[in-house]
């Protein structure tokens, strides 16, 4: 069973731990915060299409330059300022 | 990482893409393994201890920000902020912004995923209005007890606050428009069951709107078992 989420899209990311106040490992894995969203697919097939589009994305190895993904029309932007 | 065309890709570009497809995996589809041999007492008891202290002593310093400042820091208005007691503020812990997705519409049901010092549960009920409603869930008891003081002050007679876990809400199926969670999925092992218990109390077509984290770098299988490094 899955999540049964469509959309998704992540529409901001920045650092969020620098200068706390104590030290953390926050820096060392790279760890940025991030806003998301995504929506509840309306009916199975429209969730089964998605992981179909999914399926097209999850080899690692880019299949185009970037900004020109074939792939990339389930809402993913790549990197946004805030 | 060279392209199909021969040029290379920036690195980082290449890791996001990782990250992202890694978090886009785990909320379209059914891949993702929980950590199996984590503690799950243990982590939730460290979680626990973690964020009563913040709830209680907002101010000691913490390893992430708190706060105005934080609440800055993500992009919160001032005028969701005006009117809303001190107390939620101050233990304010989040890594992203709600609301910056998208501000919510009035009539709305809204919930609120590990709704910690009801910061987020209380702007939420302001966006939504008296016709809306909105459910905050949290497991730590001490930010339970800041958030229904902050209710209690605010007079916001929309929002009420459940003890509970964010991979059993106690909520309703299809009951909410809008899911929102702030810093709360990263603490999660069992990221899957949460994020189909958001998915069970959402309407169909109903909408995700989430703060959390994202890591570069791999995080090697043996600091994945380390629950300081969940908690810290």
């Amino acid at each position: 069973m899955a999540a049964g989420f469509v959309d998704f899209e992540i529409t901001w990311q920045a650092d969020v731990f620098s200068g706390a106040p104590q030290a953390s490992s926050a820096a060392e894995f790279g760890t940025q915060g991030i806003n998301f969203r995504a929506r509840k697919a309306a009916h199975e097939e429209e969730w089964h299409a998605a992981r179909a589009s999914l399926a097209c994305e999850v080899p690692i190895k880019p299949t185009a330059p970037q900004g020109a993904d074939a792939c990339s029309d389930v809402g993913d932007k790549g990197p946004l300022s805030p | 990482m060279p392209s199909p065309d021969g040029k290379s890709l920036p690195s980082h570009y290449v890791q996001w893409r990782v990250r992202s497809l890694y978090y886009k995996e785990v909320i379209v589809s059914d891949s993702l393994q929980t950590e199996p041999s984590l503690d799950l007492g243990r982590l939730r008891q460290a979680i626990q201890e973690e964020y009563a202290a913040v709830a209680l002593d907002p101010g000691r310093g913490y390893h992430f920000h708190t706060g105005h400042p934080l609440a800055r820091m993500l992009g919160y208005h001032d005028d969701w902020l005006e009117g809303l007691p001190e107390g939620s503020i101050a233990s304010f812990a989040g890594t992203g912004n709600p609301f910056h997705i998208g501000q919510l519409q009035p009539g709305e049901r809204v919930v609120d995923v590990g709704s910690g010092a009801g910061l987020d549960s209380l702007i939420a009920a302001k966006m939504v209005g008296p016709d809306g409603q909105v459910i905050g869930v949290d497991m730590t008891r001490a930010m339970l007890e800041t958030a229904r003081k902050s209710v209690s002050l605010a007079g916001a007679g929309n929002v009420e606050f459940r003890e509970g876990l964010a991979e059993s809400l106690p909520v309703p199926d299809s009951w909410a428009d809008v899911v929102i969670s702030n810093g709360v999925l990263n603490l999660l092992p069992d990221k899957l069951a949460a994020l189909q218990e958001m998915a069970r109390v959402l309407k169909p077509t109903g909408r995700l709107q989430i703060g959390d984290i994202l890591v570069r770098a791999a995080v090697p299988a043996d600091a994945k078992q380390q629950i300081d490094l969940w908690t810290g």
